[in-house]
Protein backbone atom coordinates (compact mmCIF):
# COMPACT_ATOMS: atom_id res chain seq x y z
CA UNK A 1 0.00 0.00 0.00
CA UNK A 2 1.37 3.46 -0.90
CA UNK A 3 2.20 5.83 1.95
CA UNK A 4 -0.25 8.57 0.87
CA UNK A 5 -3.26 6.37 1.39
CA UNK A 6 -2.52 5.06 4.90
CA UNK A 7 -5.22 5.91 7.39
CA UNK A 8 -2.73 7.04 10.05
CA UNK A 9 -1.60 9.90 7.82
CA UNK A 10 -5.05 11.25 7.31
CA UNK A 11 -7.06 13.67 9.37
CA UNK A 12 -9.35 12.27 12.01
CA UNK A 13 -12.41 12.75 9.80
CA UNK A 14 -10.55 11.33 6.83
CA UNK A 15 -9.54 8.30 8.85
CA UNK A 16 -13.10 7.87 10.08
CA UNK A 17 -14.45 7.96 6.53
CA UNK A 18 -11.60 5.75 5.30
CA UNK A 19 -12.64 3.02 7.71
CA UNK A 20 -16.42 3.42 7.44
CA UNK A 21 -16.50 3.57 3.64
CA UNK A 22 -13.95 0.80 3.23
CA UNK A 23 -11.74 3.04 1.10
CA UNK A 24 -8.84 0.63 1.47
CA UNK A 25 -10.68 -1.26 -1.26
CA UNK A 26 -9.61 1.33 -3.84
CA UNK A 27 -6.02 1.54 -2.61
CA UNK A 28 -4.86 -1.37 -4.72
CA UNK A 29 -1.69 -1.28 -6.80
CA UNK A 30 -1.67 -0.19 -10.41
CA UNK A 31 1.25 0.17 -12.86
CA UNK A 32 2.77 3.66 -13.03
CA UNK A 33 1.87 4.13 -16.71
CA UNK A 34 -1.83 3.81 -15.75
CA UNK A 35 -1.63 7.39 -14.46
CA UNK A 36 -0.45 8.91 -17.76
CA UNK A 37 -2.97 10.95 -19.78
CA UNK A 38 -3.58 8.35 -22.54
CA UNK A 39 -4.49 5.76 -19.89
CA UNK A 40 -6.75 8.17 -17.98
CA UNK A 41 -8.91 9.04 -21.03
CA UNK A 42 -11.55 6.46 -20.06
CA UNK A 43 -11.75 7.92 -16.56
CA UNK A 44 -12.02 11.47 -17.92
CA UNK A 45 -14.93 10.30 -20.07
CA UNK A 46 -16.58 8.82 -16.98
CA UNK A 47 -16.29 12.12 -15.07
CA UNK A 48 -17.77 13.83 -18.16
CA UNK A 49 -20.75 11.49 -17.91
CA UNK A 50 -21.26 12.49 -14.27
CA UNK A 51 -21.40 16.15 -15.41
CA UNK A 52 -23.93 15.14 -18.07
CA UNK A 53 -26.11 13.38 -15.48
CA UNK A 54 -26.14 16.38 -13.13
CA UNK A 55 -26.83 18.98 -15.85
CA UNK A 56 -29.35 16.63 -17.49
CA UNK A 57 -31.33 16.24 -14.26
CA UNK A 58 -31.56 20.05 -13.99
CA UNK A 59 -32.66 20.45 -17.62
CA UNK A 60 -35.30 17.71 -17.33
CA UNK A 61 -37.13 19.81 -14.69
CA UNK A 62 -37.99 22.37 -17.40
CA UNK A 63 -38.03 20.40 -20.66
CA UNK A 64 -41.47 19.33 -21.90
CA UNK A 65 -41.11 16.13 -23.98
CA UNK A 66 -44.15 16.66 -26.18
CA UNK A 67 -44.08 17.72 -29.84
CA UNK A 68 -46.41 20.64 -29.11
CA UNK A 69 -44.24 22.17 -26.41
CA UNK A 70 -40.75 20.69 -26.71
CA UNK A 71 -39.17 23.45 -28.77
CA UNK A 72 -40.80 26.23 -26.77
CA UNK A 73 -39.69 24.64 -23.51
CA UNK A 74 -36.07 24.84 -24.75
CA UNK A 75 -36.55 28.51 -25.58
CA UNK A 76 -37.89 28.88 -22.03
CA UNK A 77 -34.83 27.06 -20.61
CA UNK A 78 -32.58 29.51 -22.51
CA UNK A 79 -34.45 32.70 -21.72
CA UNK A 80 -36.43 32.09 -18.53
CA UNK A 81 -34.83 29.43 -16.33
CA UNK A 82 -32.17 30.57 -13.83
CA UNK A 83 -28.79 29.46 -15.25
CA UNK A 84 -30.78 27.52 -17.88
CA UNK A 85 -28.77 28.68 -20.90
CA UNK A 86 -25.47 28.03 -19.11
CA UNK A 87 -26.47 24.58 -17.83
CA UNK A 88 -27.83 23.56 -21.23
CA UNK A 89 -24.64 24.79 -22.90
CA UNK A 90 -22.45 22.89 -20.41
CA UNK A 91 -24.56 19.78 -21.15
CA UNK A 92 -24.09 20.32 -24.89
CA UNK A 93 -20.32 21.01 -24.78
CA UNK A 94 -19.63 18.21 -22.29
CA UNK A 95 -21.39 15.79 -24.66
CA UNK A 96 -19.11 16.96 -27.49
CA UNK A 97 -15.94 16.65 -25.38
CA UNK A 98 -16.97 13.28 -23.93
CA UNK A 99 -17.53 11.88 -27.42
CA UNK A 100 -14.03 13.08 -28.38
CA UNK A 101 -12.35 11.64 -25.25
CA UNK A 102 -14.21 8.37 -25.71
CA UNK A 103 -13.03 8.06 -29.31
CA UNK A 104 -9.46 8.93 -28.25
CA UNK A 105 -9.71 6.31 -25.48
CA UNK A 106 -10.79 3.73 -28.06
CA UNK A 107 -7.90 4.69 -30.35
CA UNK A 108 -5.47 4.36 -27.42
CA UNK A 109 -6.80 0.88 -26.66
CA UNK A 110 -6.51 -0.01 -30.34
CA UNK A 111 -2.96 1.36 -30.65
CA UNK A 112 -1.65 -0.31 -27.48
CA UNK A 113 -3.38 -3.64 -28.18
CA UNK A 114 -5.32 -3.44 -24.92
CA UNK A 115 -8.18 -5.45 -26.47
CA UNK A 116 -6.11 -8.65 -26.44
CA UNK A 117 -6.53 -11.63 -24.14
CA UNK A 118 -7.84 -11.55 -21.45
CA UNK A 119 -9.54 -8.22 -22.25
CA UNK A 120 -11.57 -9.23 -25.35
CA UNK A 121 -14.96 -9.04 -23.63
CA UNK A 122 -14.13 -5.68 -22.08
CA UNK A 123 -13.30 -4.38 -25.57
CA UNK A 124 -16.80 -5.37 -26.71
CA UNK A 125 -18.32 -3.81 -23.57
CA UNK A 126 -16.39 -0.64 -24.44
CA UNK A 127 -17.89 -0.69 -27.94
CA UNK A 128 -21.30 -0.97 -26.29
CA UNK A 129 -20.49 2.14 -24.25
CA UNK A 130 -19.51 3.94 -27.46
CA UNK A 131 -22.85 2.95 -29.02
CA UNK A 132 -24.74 4.17 -25.93
CA UNK A 133 -22.83 7.46 -26.00
CA UNK A 134 -23.62 8.05 -29.66
CA UNK A 135 -27.21 7.03 -28.98
CA UNK A 136 -27.41 9.58 -26.17
CA UNK A 137 -25.92 12.31 -28.40
CA UNK A 138 -28.38 11.41 -31.16
CA UNK A 139 -31.47 11.35 -28.93
CA UNK A 140 -30.30 14.55 -27.24
CA UNK A 141 -30.06 16.33 -30.58
CA UNK A 142 -33.59 15.17 -31.51
CA UNK A 143 -35.08 16.56 -28.27
CA UNK A 144 -34.48 20.16 -29.36
CA UNK A 145 -37.10 19.48 -32.01
CA UNK A 146 -35.58 22.13 -34.24
CA UNK A 147 -34.95 21.55 -37.94
CA UNK A 148 -31.75 19.57 -37.32
CA UNK A 149 -33.39 17.42 -34.64
CA UNK A 150 -36.43 16.65 -36.75
CA UNK A 151 -34.29 15.73 -39.76
CA UNK A 152 -32.19 13.43 -37.57
CA UNK A 153 -35.37 11.72 -36.36
CA UNK A 154 -36.71 11.33 -39.88
CA UNK A 155 -33.41 9.83 -41.11
CA UNK A 156 -33.44 7.44 -38.19
CA UNK A 157 -37.05 6.42 -38.81
CA UNK A 158 -36.25 5.59 -42.43
CA UNK A 159 -33.09 3.69 -41.49
CA UNK A 160 -35.05 1.82 -38.81
CA UNK A 161 -37.70 0.79 -41.34
CA UNK A 162 -34.97 -1.00 -43.31
CA UNK A 163 -34.28 -3.34 -40.42
CA UNK A 164 -37.95 -4.16 -40.09
CA UNK A 165 -38.90 -5.40 -36.60
CA UNK A 166 -35.60 -4.29 -35.05
CA UNK A 167 -36.43 -0.69 -35.89
CA UNK A 168 -40.06 -0.83 -34.74
CA UNK A 169 -39.35 1.34 -31.68
CA UNK A 170 -38.60 4.29 -33.97
CA UNK A 171 -41.87 4.05 -35.89
CA UNK A 172 -44.88 6.25 -35.09
CA UNK A 173 -47.17 3.20 -34.91
CA UNK A 174 -45.17 1.56 -32.09
CA UNK A 175 -47.33 3.39 -29.55
CA UNK A 176 -50.62 5.13 -30.18
CA UNK A 177 -50.62 6.74 -26.76
CA UNK A 178 -47.15 8.30 -26.64
CA UNK A 179 -45.59 10.41 -29.42
CA UNK A 180 -42.19 9.33 -30.72
CA UNK A 181 -40.54 12.48 -29.30
CA UNK A 182 -41.68 11.53 -25.80
CA UNK A 183 -40.33 8.02 -26.31
CA UNK A 184 -37.00 9.42 -27.55
CA UNK A 185 -36.86 11.52 -24.36
CA UNK A 186 -37.66 8.40 -22.37
CA UNK A 187 -34.79 6.62 -24.13
CA UNK A 188 -32.45 9.55 -23.45
CA UNK A 189 -33.15 9.81 -19.71
CA UNK A 190 -33.99 6.24 -18.66
CA UNK A 191 -33.17 3.47 -21.14
CA UNK A 192 -29.75 4.71 -22.27
CA UNK A 193 -28.55 5.74 -18.77
CA UNK A 194 -29.65 2.33 -17.45
CA UNK A 195 -27.73 0.50 -20.18
CA UNK A 196 -24.80 2.86 -19.58
CA UNK A 197 -24.86 2.03 -15.86
CA UNK A 198 -24.82 -1.71 -16.49
CA UNK A 199 -22.08 -1.49 -19.10
CA UNK A 200 -19.83 0.89 -17.14
CA UNK A 201 -20.16 -1.30 -14.03
CA UNK A 202 -19.10 -4.32 -16.11
CA UNK A 203 -16.30 -2.29 -17.75
CA UNK A 204 -14.87 -1.14 -14.40
CA UNK A 205 -15.26 -4.62 -12.86
CA UNK A 206 -13.36 -6.21 -15.74
CA UNK A 207 -10.61 -3.56 -15.58
CA UNK A 208 -10.24 -4.37 -11.87
CA UNK A 209 -10.18 -8.10 -12.62
CA UNK A 210 -7.57 -7.96 -15.39
CA UNK A 211 -5.68 -4.80 -14.42
CA UNK A 212 -4.56 -2.06 -16.81
CA UNK A 213 -2.91 -3.55 -19.91
CA UNK A 214 0.91 -3.78 -19.65
CA UNK A 215 3.10 -0.90 -20.78
CA UNK A 216 3.91 -1.17 -24.47
CA UNK A 217 7.52 -2.13 -25.20
CA UNK A 218 9.05 -4.00 -28.15
CA UNK A 219 8.64 -7.40 -26.46
CA UNK A 220 5.67 -6.71 -24.17
CA UNK A 221 3.03 -9.43 -24.22
CA UNK A 222 -0.57 -9.18 -23.16
CA UNK A 223 -1.37 -10.53 -19.68
CA UNK A 224 -3.39 -9.80 -16.60
CA UNK A 225 -1.76 -7.18 -14.37
CA UNK A 226 -4.26 -7.29 -11.53
CA UNK A 227 -2.43 -6.54 -8.27
CA UNK A 228 0.80 -5.58 -10.08
CA UNK A 229 2.40 -2.17 -10.13
CA UNK A 230 4.30 0.37 -8.07
CA UNK A 231 1.61 3.07 -8.07
CA UNK A 232 -1.80 3.28 -6.48
CA UNK A 233 -5.34 3.43 -7.77
CA UNK A 234 -6.00 6.34 -5.41
CA UNK A 235 -3.54 8.40 -7.46
CA UNK A 236 -5.21 7.21 -10.67
CA UNK A 237 -8.53 8.36 -9.25
CA UNK A 238 -7.10 11.79 -8.34
CA UNK A 239 -5.72 12.21 -11.87
CA UNK A 240 -9.08 11.16 -13.29
CA UNK A 241 -10.96 13.74 -11.21
CA UNK A 242 -8.25 16.35 -11.90
CA UNK A 243 -8.56 15.98 -15.67
CA UNK A 244 -12.33 15.79 -15.22
CA UNK A 245 -12.28 19.21 -13.54
CA UNK A 246 -10.28 20.56 -16.50
CA UNK A 247 -12.92 19.09 -18.81
CA UNK A 248 -15.64 20.84 -16.82
CA UNK A 249 -13.81 24.18 -16.92
CA UNK A 250 -13.33 23.79 -20.69
CA UNK A 251 -17.05 23.04 -21.18
CA UNK A 252 -17.99 26.01 -18.98
CA UNK A 253 -15.64 28.37 -20.81
CA UNK A 254 -17.01 27.21 -24.19
CA UNK A 255 -20.54 27.67 -22.86
CA UNK A 256 -19.85 31.28 -21.94
CA UNK A 257 -18.30 32.07 -25.33
CA UNK A 258 -20.38 29.83 -27.62
CA UNK A 259 -23.79 28.99 -26.09
CA UNK A 260 -25.34 25.73 -27.32
CA UNK A 261 -27.11 26.26 -30.65
CA UNK A 262 -30.86 26.03 -31.22
CA UNK A 263 -32.38 26.09 -34.69
CA UNK A 264 -35.83 27.17 -35.82
CA UNK A 265 -38.79 24.80 -35.18
CA UNK A 266 -38.58 21.76 -37.45
CA UNK A 267 -40.58 21.35 -40.63
CA UNK A 268 -41.29 17.72 -41.48
CA UNK A 269 -40.07 16.33 -44.80
CA UNK A 270 -37.40 18.98 -45.43
CA UNK A 271 -33.62 18.54 -45.47
CA UNK A 272 -31.75 21.79 -45.00
CA UNK A 273 -29.29 20.99 -42.19
CA UNK A 274 -26.28 18.76 -41.56
CA UNK A 275 -25.85 16.38 -38.64
CA UNK A 276 -23.49 16.90 -35.68
CA UNK A 277 -19.77 16.24 -36.33
CA UNK A 278 -19.81 12.70 -34.89
CA UNK A 279 -22.39 11.64 -37.50
CA UNK A 280 -21.09 13.79 -40.35
CA UNK A 281 -18.83 11.02 -41.72
CA UNK A 282 -21.98 9.08 -42.66
CA UNK A 283 -23.20 11.89 -44.91
CA UNK A 284 -21.22 10.92 -48.08
CA UNK A 285 -22.11 7.22 -47.59
CA UNK A 286 -25.79 8.24 -47.48
CA UNK A 287 -25.23 10.26 -50.65
CA UNK A 288 -24.00 7.14 -52.46
CA UNK A 289 -26.12 4.33 -50.95
CA UNK A 290 -29.14 6.24 -49.68
CA UNK A 291 -30.68 6.03 -46.22
CA UNK A 292 -29.79 2.32 -45.96
CA UNK A 293 -26.17 3.45 -45.40
CA UNK A 294 -27.24 4.78 -41.98
CA UNK A 295 -28.11 1.24 -40.87
CA UNK A 296 -25.56 -0.78 -42.79
CA UNK A 297 -22.32 1.22 -42.45
CA UNK A 298 -22.45 1.51 -38.62
CA UNK A 299 -23.45 -2.19 -38.38
CA UNK A 300 -20.50 -3.22 -40.55
CA UNK A 301 -18.13 -0.99 -38.60
CA UNK A 302 -19.37 -2.40 -35.29
CA UNK A 303 -18.87 -5.97 -36.51
CA UNK A 304 -15.40 -5.12 -37.76
CA UNK A 305 -14.40 -3.54 -34.44
CA UNK A 306 -15.99 -6.33 -32.38
CA UNK A 307 -14.08 -8.93 -34.40
CA UNK A 308 -10.72 -7.24 -33.77
CA UNK A 309 -9.65 -9.50 -30.87
CA UNK A 310 -10.52 -12.53 -33.00
CA UNK A 311 -8.51 -11.31 -35.97
CA UNK A 312 -5.45 -10.05 -34.05
CA UNK A 313 -4.66 -12.89 -31.64
CA UNK A 314 -0.88 -12.50 -31.36
CA UNK A 315 0.17 -11.78 -27.75
CA UNK A 316 2.40 -8.82 -28.68
CA UNK A 317 1.36 -5.29 -27.80
CA UNK A 318 4.02 -3.31 -29.62
CA UNK A 319 2.65 -1.37 -32.62
CA UNK A 320 5.84 -2.36 -34.49
CA UNK A 321 4.71 -6.00 -34.33
CA UNK A 322 1.16 -5.12 -35.47
CA UNK A 323 1.99 -2.90 -38.41
CA UNK A 324 -0.44 -4.41 -40.94
CA UNK A 325 -3.45 -4.09 -38.63
CA UNK A 326 -2.59 -0.56 -37.54
CA UNK A 327 -2.03 0.56 -41.15
CA UNK A 328 -5.49 -0.79 -42.11
CA UNK A 329 -7.01 0.91 -39.03
CA UNK A 330 -5.20 4.13 -39.97
CA UNK A 331 -6.56 3.99 -43.52
CA UNK A 332 -10.12 3.43 -42.24
CA UNK A 333 -9.72 6.31 -39.77
CA UNK A 334 -8.33 8.58 -42.50
CA UNK A 335 -11.32 7.63 -44.69
CA UNK A 336 -13.73 8.65 -41.88
CA UNK A 337 -11.97 11.94 -41.26
CA UNK A 338 -11.82 12.80 -44.99
CA UNK A 339 -15.44 11.76 -45.37
CA UNK A 340 -16.43 14.11 -42.51
CA UNK A 341 -14.36 16.99 -43.94
CA UNK A 342 -15.85 16.39 -47.39
CA UNK A 343 -19.36 16.40 -45.90
CA UNK A 344 -18.65 19.59 -43.96
CA UNK A 345 -17.63 21.35 -47.17
CA UNK A 346 -20.49 20.01 -49.31
CA UNK A 347 -23.81 21.85 -49.67
CA UNK A 348 -26.82 20.17 -48.03
CA UNK A 349 -28.60 17.69 -50.29
CA UNK A 350 -31.82 15.79 -49.70
CA UNK A 351 -31.60 12.05 -48.97
CA UNK A 352 -35.02 11.29 -47.56
CA UNK A 353 -37.54 9.59 -49.80
CA UNK B 1 -8.53 -20.68 -37.76
CA UNK B 2 -8.19 -16.89 -37.86
CA UNK B 3 -8.72 -16.88 -41.60
CA UNK B 4 -11.87 -18.98 -41.25
CA UNK B 5 -13.33 -16.60 -38.69
CA UNK B 6 -12.33 -13.62 -40.79
CA UNK B 7 -13.92 -15.12 -43.95
CA UNK B 8 -17.12 -15.89 -42.00
CA UNK B 9 -17.28 -12.30 -40.82
CA UNK B 10 -16.74 -10.95 -44.33
CA UNK B 11 -19.54 -13.26 -45.53
CA UNK B 12 -21.83 -12.07 -42.72
CA UNK B 13 -21.02 -8.46 -43.57
CA UNK B 14 -21.80 -9.07 -47.23
CA UNK B 15 -25.20 -10.52 -46.35
CA UNK B 16 -25.90 -7.58 -44.09
CA UNK B 17 -25.48 -5.26 -47.08
CA UNK B 18 -28.78 -6.56 -48.47
CA UNK B 19 -32.04 -5.00 -47.37
CA UNK B 20 -33.98 -7.06 -44.83
CA UNK B 21 -37.31 -6.53 -46.51
CA UNK B 22 -38.42 -7.65 -49.95
CA UNK B 23 -37.66 -4.92 -52.48
CA UNK B 24 -40.62 -3.13 -54.02
CA UNK B 25 -40.44 -1.38 -57.36
CA UNK B 26 -41.65 1.85 -55.78
CA UNK B 27 -40.26 1.43 -52.24
CA UNK B 28 -42.33 1.71 -49.06
CA UNK B 29 -45.16 4.26 -49.05
CA UNK B 30 -44.41 7.44 -47.10
CA UNK B 31 -46.74 10.14 -45.81
CA UNK B 32 -45.91 13.57 -44.43
CA UNK B 33 -48.43 15.73 -42.63
CA UNK B 34 -48.32 19.50 -42.39
CA UNK B 35 -48.62 20.94 -39.84
CA UNK B 36 -47.84 18.11 -37.44
CA UNK B 37 -49.38 20.06 -34.57
CA UNK B 38 -52.91 21.24 -35.38
CA UNK B 39 -55.88 22.56 -33.38
CA UNK B 40 -59.36 21.02 -33.63
CA UNK B 41 -61.18 22.48 -36.60
CA UNK B 42 -57.87 23.11 -38.35
CA UNK B 43 -56.88 21.70 -41.70
CA UNK B 44 -54.05 19.28 -42.42
CA UNK B 45 -52.31 18.55 -45.70
CA UNK B 46 -51.25 14.92 -46.13
CA UNK B 47 -48.67 14.24 -48.83
CA UNK B 48 -48.04 10.64 -49.91
CA UNK B 49 -45.16 9.36 -52.03
CA UNK B 50 -43.50 6.08 -53.10
CA UNK B 51 -46.93 4.68 -54.04
CA UNK B 52 -48.28 2.82 -57.02
CA UNK B 53 -50.56 4.98 -59.17
CA UNK B 54 -54.15 3.83 -58.69
CA UNK B 55 -53.58 2.51 -55.15
CA UNK B 56 -56.40 3.55 -52.81
CA UNK B 57 -55.40 4.61 -49.32
CA UNK B 58 -57.72 4.92 -46.34
CA UNK B 59 -56.55 7.83 -44.19
CA UNK B 60 -57.20 7.30 -40.48
CA UNK B 61 -56.29 8.80 -37.15
CA UNK B 62 -55.21 6.14 -34.66
CA UNK B 63 -55.38 7.18 -31.05
CA UNK B 64 -56.25 5.98 -27.57
CA UNK B 65 -59.94 6.35 -28.36
CA UNK B 66 -59.63 4.12 -31.42
CA UNK B 67 -59.57 4.76 -35.13
CA UNK B 68 -61.14 7.79 -36.82
CA UNK B 69 -61.56 7.66 -40.58
CA UNK B 70 -60.76 10.88 -42.45
CA UNK B 71 -61.43 9.62 -45.97
CA UNK B 72 -60.01 7.78 -48.95
CA UNK B 73 -57.37 9.01 -51.37
CA UNK B 74 -56.17 7.50 -54.64
CA UNK B 75 -52.51 7.78 -55.58
CA UNK B 76 -51.87 9.26 -58.99
CA UNK B 77 -48.73 9.58 -61.10
CA UNK B 78 -46.87 8.25 -64.08
CA UNK B 79 -45.05 4.95 -64.46
CA UNK B 80 -44.24 3.33 -61.12
CA UNK B 81 -44.01 6.53 -59.07
CA UNK B 82 -47.24 7.68 -57.57
CA UNK B 83 -48.46 9.80 -54.70
CA UNK B 84 -51.13 12.16 -53.50
CA UNK B 85 -51.71 15.48 -51.79
CA UNK B 86 -54.94 15.60 -49.79
CA UNK B 87 -56.40 18.06 -47.32
CA UNK B 88 -58.63 17.19 -44.40
CA UNK B 89 -60.42 19.37 -41.87
CA UNK B 90 -60.40 17.94 -38.36
CA UNK B 91 -63.84 17.61 -36.80
CA UNK B 92 -64.41 19.52 -33.57
CA UNK B 93 -65.54 16.38 -31.69
CA UNK B 94 -62.14 14.67 -31.86
CA UNK B 95 -60.42 14.37 -28.47
CA UNK B 96 -57.23 16.45 -28.43
CA UNK B 97 -54.05 14.40 -27.97
CA UNK B 98 -51.36 12.40 -29.74
CA UNK B 99 -52.41 10.49 -32.82
CA UNK B 100 -50.83 8.36 -35.47
CA UNK B 101 -51.98 9.36 -38.93
CA UNK B 102 -52.12 6.22 -41.06
CA UNK B 103 -52.59 5.66 -44.78
CA UNK B 104 -53.49 2.01 -45.42
CA UNK B 105 -54.38 0.04 -48.56
CA UNK B 106 -56.60 -3.02 -48.74
CA UNK B 107 -53.45 -5.08 -49.35
CA UNK B 108 -52.07 -3.96 -46.02
CA UNK B 109 -49.48 -1.48 -47.33
CA UNK B 110 -49.31 1.37 -44.88
CA UNK B 111 -47.49 4.52 -43.97
CA UNK B 112 -47.74 6.39 -40.69
CA UNK B 113 -46.66 9.63 -39.10
CA UNK B 114 -47.27 11.44 -35.81
CA UNK B 115 -49.96 14.10 -35.51
CA UNK B 116 -50.65 16.16 -32.41
CA UNK B 117 -54.16 17.60 -32.10
CA UNK B 118 -54.62 20.45 -29.66
CA UNK B 119 -57.79 22.11 -28.38
CA UNK B 120 -59.63 24.38 -30.81
CA UNK B 121 -58.07 27.77 -31.20
CA UNK B 122 -59.44 31.09 -32.34
CA UNK B 123 -56.82 31.07 -35.05
CA UNK B 124 -58.03 27.77 -36.47
CA UNK B 125 -59.91 28.18 -39.70
CA UNK B 126 -61.06 26.00 -42.52
CA UNK B 127 -58.45 27.57 -44.78
CA UNK B 128 -55.42 25.41 -45.66
CA UNK B 129 -52.74 25.48 -42.98
CA UNK B 130 -49.95 27.93 -43.64
CA UNK B 131 -46.75 26.04 -44.42
CA UNK B 132 -43.70 27.10 -42.46
CA UNK B 133 -40.53 27.39 -44.54
CA UNK B 134 -37.83 24.97 -43.37
CA UNK B 135 -34.58 26.65 -42.46
CA UNK B 136 -31.24 25.69 -40.96
CA UNK B 137 -30.90 29.17 -39.41
CA UNK B 138 -30.39 29.46 -35.65
CA UNK B 139 -32.84 31.13 -33.29
CA UNK B 140 -31.90 34.68 -32.42
CA UNK B 141 -32.54 34.78 -28.69
CA UNK B 142 -31.40 37.09 -25.94
CA UNK B 143 -28.57 35.08 -24.45
CA UNK B 144 -26.87 37.81 -22.50
CA UNK B 145 -25.81 36.83 -19.00
CA UNK B 146 -25.94 38.88 -15.82
CA UNK B 147 -22.67 40.08 -14.30
CA UNK B 148 -23.20 37.74 -11.34
CA UNK B 149 -23.65 34.79 -13.69
CA UNK B 150 -20.47 35.66 -15.60
CA UNK B 151 -18.39 36.30 -12.47
CA UNK B 152 -19.70 33.07 -10.91
CA UNK B 153 -18.87 31.07 -14.03
CA UNK B 154 -15.38 32.58 -14.30
CA UNK B 155 -14.75 31.84 -10.60
CA UNK B 156 -15.94 28.27 -11.09
CA UNK B 157 -13.63 27.90 -14.10
CA UNK B 158 -10.67 29.24 -12.07
CA UNK B 159 -11.46 26.94 -9.13
CA UNK B 160 -11.88 23.90 -11.41
CA UNK B 161 -8.59 24.61 -13.19
CA UNK B 162 -6.76 25.12 -9.88
CA UNK B 163 -8.28 21.99 -8.34
CA UNK B 164 -7.68 19.99 -11.51
CA UNK B 165 -4.01 21.00 -11.78
CA UNK B 166 -3.49 20.30 -8.07
CA UNK B 167 -4.94 16.79 -8.39
CA UNK B 168 -3.03 16.04 -11.60
CA UNK B 169 0.26 17.12 -10.03
CA UNK B 170 -0.28 15.10 -6.85
CA UNK B 171 2.12 12.21 -6.21
CA UNK B 172 1.84 8.78 -4.57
Amino acid sequence: MAAGTRPNQRTQLGGWLYERLGLQGISYSVPKHANSLPYVLGGITFVGFLILFVTGIYLSQFYHPHPTDAHNSIIYIITGVPLGDLVRSVHFWTAQIVTATLLLHMLRVLYTGSYKRPREINWVVGLGLLAVTLGAVFTGSVLKFDQEGLEALQHNKEAAELVSGLGAWFSAEFSHSVPILTRVFNGHVTILPLIFGLLIATHIFLIKQHGISPKVSPDAKTRSTAGDGDSNFGLHLRRMVGYGLLLFSLALALSLIFPAPLGQPGVAGAEVTKPLWMFLWLFPAEEVWGVRALAIVPAMLSLLLASLPLVDRSPYLSPARRKALLIIAGIILAAFVSSAIFAALQPVTAHLD
Amino acid sequence: MNKRIFCSLILALSFSAFPFQPARAHGEPIIVVEPFVVPLGGQITVTGSEMEPGEVFLITLEGLAGSISLGEVTASGEGEEGGFVAQFTLALDITPGSYTLAATTEDGDSATTDLEITAASENASSAPAEMQEPTGEQHVLDRSKSSIEIIGAVLLIALSVAGGVLLIRSRD
